[in-house]
């Protein structure tokens, strides 16, 4: 081997590394080795060394074939199969080689070869002794059984390049001993580019280094090691791979290396990510959330879903445990829930429920099925939503509209009616008048009276609603009218009904309509009664009625049973019975005007409705505590009446006041009202004259109370009250105007419009209103007054 | 006994109140609207006028400003049973033009002869 020893002994990192570079002749001979080679060849080799006689005798044929084969192809390297060697002593190694070639231009090859001795990996032993070796070729079949022919290598490597996963194998010292085709277009290289190479030579040195330390992390823990990482394709892809490096060992243990699969998953990520968001989504859903499966069997509760109903979600096992958590068995909507379910459709729906603590509230509820893309139905998703605030306000809505609709109609029938009654009770009772005590027919007429009046009572309780209907409103003492109503009350309830009446120490004045207050108590106790009934089987109940009276002075706003209570001082009206109590469903209803419980000879559906609307009319609230079977309780909160204001109340007004209308009508009345409060007053029924009359001299006046008739125009009283505005800026200016014209909003305060009074002018409200227009007029006036003395005073000084 | 002057536009609830006076023991004469009230009152005063407020030509605040500019002493029962559109509720306004006294319709005959006795005795 003298001739290789100076210049053919390939310097390699490795000892490991086996690296042949031979030229195609006769016996293919070897220009250069790394010394491990240069060893199994040995030094004192007569003949050239020549790689046909390190290459076993069975697998030469086959080596050489490899590399013809790969020539023909136009590759550039040949990876052989696993093939055995032979050294000088004729000990056999199974090698691992790729060849690199590099054809010469005189038609020749010169290559060079690139080994691992994969002995130990083939686990066939320790190397066998030479004389071990048939001196011929063998059949196939003598080989060893760990040896793999040739086809057979061939069949394993085309099975794993048919395997779209990346399959490759390191040695322990990371360099590629082999890898699937997957994997090698996956780094976009050829296989020959890969074995022999370290992923230094492959991919960018980060990357490498990353890939490094992977591998050693998979040697040292010696058990598979599942890495997620992201890398940058050749093709400038990102792409997310997740890689099994499993270690692998030699027949007696020893680690030999990793084999790796590993698998694009950016696909799959990017699908897990799209599946936790719709997870966290449903979990955080502010909608309660059921899934089932397709028997109806539950999978899934939302957090939502124990929040609303108060339900553990372990209380919801199926289907029917969760629409019973909003509707009962057995109830019309729980059928129709399960008829359309059956039918496998969706059902839609919003039911009254209750929490398990026994609140109320309203729920709407979907319950669908879940297809596969045949149609097939995998499971039930049902959904469930508070929806009890949207209910209350639509409610809210409802009655509102219908109390207005009962307004109008009030309204348009009552002048009619009220005759028609008037003549029907006249004409009775005069008849009664004139038929003699004790007869038939004057007890028949009798009965037309008893009848006219009921009517009547309808059509007063109808006029309640009407908002334009406001009874005069005075300074009250509401225990007097409790008392009276009480009084009046008495002899129809029962006898064996007691009404017990509490009051508290103290100024009891309210600013109210007394007939109104009158009729709220008379309407509270007739329906205290009726709860109470008839029948007193109640078996030691007591029959009682409580009517008390109370001062409440509210600090924060406070939350009342079913209302809300702004701060201010109260007066408490609450009248409790021990009757048969109301469902939180009745009371939702009892305001509701013409919704009674009561036979038809017994209840116009309107009392309470009266009192509702009464007690709103007087800024009040009324609030309702009542469960089936421990009676019930009205408390009706009407605002202290402010003694302050009381006294302004009774104080004579002071102050000239100019009118201007064209109805000479009005202007008498509303002058005469003024007047009669002790305030001057100054008509004028043409507004031109009234304007002339103010300018001649402002400060006469405290304030303009311009009046429009109905055929008036907007634009004309603006313009009016502009000219008055301009005249003497800050004069407050009130204005009379019919309901349906169209003064509102900016252009009335620019036009320096104080106050609007839509017509019918209620006489009580105008001289309050004109009264406090005036004061702050005069206040204004004082203080400018005051100001200018002060300003005076240094000059004169 | 005392003479008295209805106006009402309804015809039942006219004669109603002059039947129910006559049978009082008064006299009573009827008119339809403010105009004819008024006129019947300029012929031959009456000692008590009971009139509607909302009617037809001439309405009743109107009625009771004019025969009370003319006649300072004149006694006047206003009635109604509200505006055909707005509910209004005019009577206080009545009573604060001038009228002794209001009665809100429907009313039974006692309680117009209560009233009749009361601002005739007043």
């Amino acid at each position: 081997m003298q001739r290789v020893v100076a210049d053919a002994i390939l310097p390699v990192s490795d000892d490991a590394l086996l690296v042949i570079r031979w030229r195609e002749g006769e016996g293919c001979r070897i220009d250069a080795a790394s010394p491990t080679v240069l060893r199994m060849l040995g030094e004192t080799a007569e003949s050239e060394p020549c790689l046909q006689a390190l290459l076993h005798p069975l697998d030469r044929d086959c080596f050489l074939t490899e590399i013809a084969r790969a020539r023909r192809c136009g590759h550039d390297r040949a990876r052989h199969a696993d093939h055995r060697v032979v050294d000088r002593d004729g000990r056999v190694s199974w090698w691992q080689t790729v060849t690199v070639l590099h054809p010469q231009p005189d038609g020749g090859l010169r290559a060079v070869s690139h080994a691992f001795d994969i002995t130990g990996l083939r686990g066939c032993g320790p190397p066998q002794p030479a004389d071990a070796l048939p001196e011929t070729a063998q059949p196939e079949h003598a080989q060893p059984e760990h040896a793999m022919p040739c086809a057979e290598r061939a069949l394993l490597q085309a099975m794993l390049d048919s395997i779209p996963d990346l399959i490759f194998f390191k040695d322990l010292d990371s360099v590629f001993v082999g890898c699937n085709r997957a994997f090698a277009a996956f780094l976009g290289r050829s296989e020959e580019e890969i074995v022999g190479h370290s992923d230094f030579d492959l991919v960018p040195r980060d990357l490498a280094q990353a890939f490094r330390a992977d591998d050693r992390e998979a040697l040292r823990v010696g058990v598979p090691r599942r890495i997620v990482e992201s890398v940058r394709l050749p093709d400038g892809r990102e792409a997310l791979l997740e890689t099994i490096k499993t270690p692998y060992r030699g027949p007696s243990g020893e680690l030999l290396g990793l084999a790796a699969v590993s698998r694009d998953v950016t696909e799959a990520r990017s699908t897990e990510e799209t599946l936790r968001t719709l997870s966290l989504a449903v979990a955080q859903s502010p909608v309660a959330v059921v899934i089932t499966d397709a028997m109806g069997k539950v999978a899934y509760v939302n957090a939502r879903f124990t929040a609303m109903t108060g339900r553990e979600a372990s209380a919801v096992h199926d289907l029917e445990s969760f629409a019973l958590c909003f509707a009962e068995t057995g109830s019309d909507e729980f059928r129709e829930m399960w008829r359309v379910l059956s039918g496998g459709e969706t059902w839609q729906g919003e039911l009254p429920a209750r929490r398990s603590d026994g609140g109320l509230y309203w729920a709407s509820v979907t319950i669908a099925p879940v297809r596969e893309a045949d149609g097939r139905i995998t499971n039930i998703i049902g959904t469930a939503d508070d929806v009890t605030e949207r209910r209350q306000a639509e409610e809210q809505m409802r009655r509102a509209q219908k109390m207005q609709a009962v307004g109008v109609l009030a309204g348009g029938i009552a002048h009619d009616f009220n005759n028609i009654l008037t003549a029907i009770l006249g004409y009775s009772h005069l008849a009664l008048d004139s038929l003699p005590e004790g007869s038939e027919v004057r007890d028949d007429v009798a009965q037309v009276t008893i009848a006219a009046e009921r009517a009547k009572g309808l059509v007063q309780q109808l006029l309640t609603f009407s908002r334009k209907e406001k009874a005069g409103r005075e300074v009250v003492d509401l225990r007097r009218i409790v008392e009276e109503a009480l009084h009046l009350i008495h002899p129809t309830v029962p006898l064996d009904v007691t009404i017990r009446f509490v009051c508290d120490d103290g100024d009891m004045a309210v600013f109210a309509a007394p007939t109104q207050i009158h009729q709220v108590v008379v309407n509270l106790c007739k329906n205290a009664v009726d709860a109470i009934g008839d029948d007193p089987k109640g078996g030691g109940m007591p029959r009682l009625i409580v009517v008390t009276l109370a001062h409440a002075t509210v600090g924060a706003p406070k939350e009342l049973a079913r209302a809300r209570l702004n701060p201010g001082r109260y007066l408490c009206l609450t009248v409790s019975d021990t009757g048969c109590g109301m469902d939180a469903a009745l009371i939702e209803r009892i305001f509701e005007p013409f919704f009674t419980t009561k036979a038809v000879d017994k209840g116009t559906g309107l009392g309470l409705a009266a009192v509702h609307g009464i007690v709103a009319d007087h800024g009040g609230v009324i609030d309702v505590v009542s469960a089936p079977g421990e009676g019930s309780s009205f408390s009706i909160y009407l605002p202290r009446h402010d003694p302050e204001l009381g006294l302004r109340a009774i104080k004579r007004g002071r102050g000239r006041i100019l009118l201007v209308g064209d109805e000479r009508t009005m202007l008498g009345m509303a002058g005469r009202l003024l007047r009669m409060q002790g305030f001057q007053v100054v008509a004028s029924a043409g507004s031109r004259r009234g304007l002339a009359l103010f300018t001649i001299a402002p400060e006469r006046f405290d304030l303009v109370v311009l009046e429009q008739g109905p055929a008036g125009q907007a634009w004309r009283l603006l313009t009016l009250a502009r000219a008055f505005a301009a005249a003497s800026p800050g004069i407050p200016i009130l204005v009379c105007t019919s309901p349906d014209s169209e003064l509102e909003g900016a252009a009335v305060e620019a036009a320096g419009v104080t106050r609007i009074l839509r017509t019918p002018v209620v006489p009580d409200q105008f001289v309050t209103l004109a009264r406090q227009l005036v004061e702050e007029r005069l206040a204004q006036k004082a203080g400018r007054n005051a100001e200018t003395t002060t300003g005076r005073g240094p000059r004169s000084a | 006994m005392a003479n008295v002057l209805i106006i009402d536009d309804d015809d039942m609830v006219r004669t109603m109140l002059l039947r129910t006076l006559t049978r009082g023991g008064h006299e009573a004469v009827g008119a339809r609207d403010g105009i004819e009230g008024v006129d019947a009152f300029r012929r031959k005063p009456a000692d008590l006028v009971i009139t509607d407020i909302f009617m037809p030509n001439q309405e009743g605040l109107a009625t009771i400003m004019e025969l009370r500019r003319s006649y300072p002493n004149i006694k006047i029962i206003a009635i109604s049973g509200g505006g055909a559109r707005a509910s209004l509720d005019v009577l206080p306004v009545a009573e604060a033009l001038g009228a002794q006294k209001t009665l809100r319709k429907p009313f039974t005959p006692a309680e117009v002869m209560d009233a009749v006795r009361d601002v005739l005795g007043a």
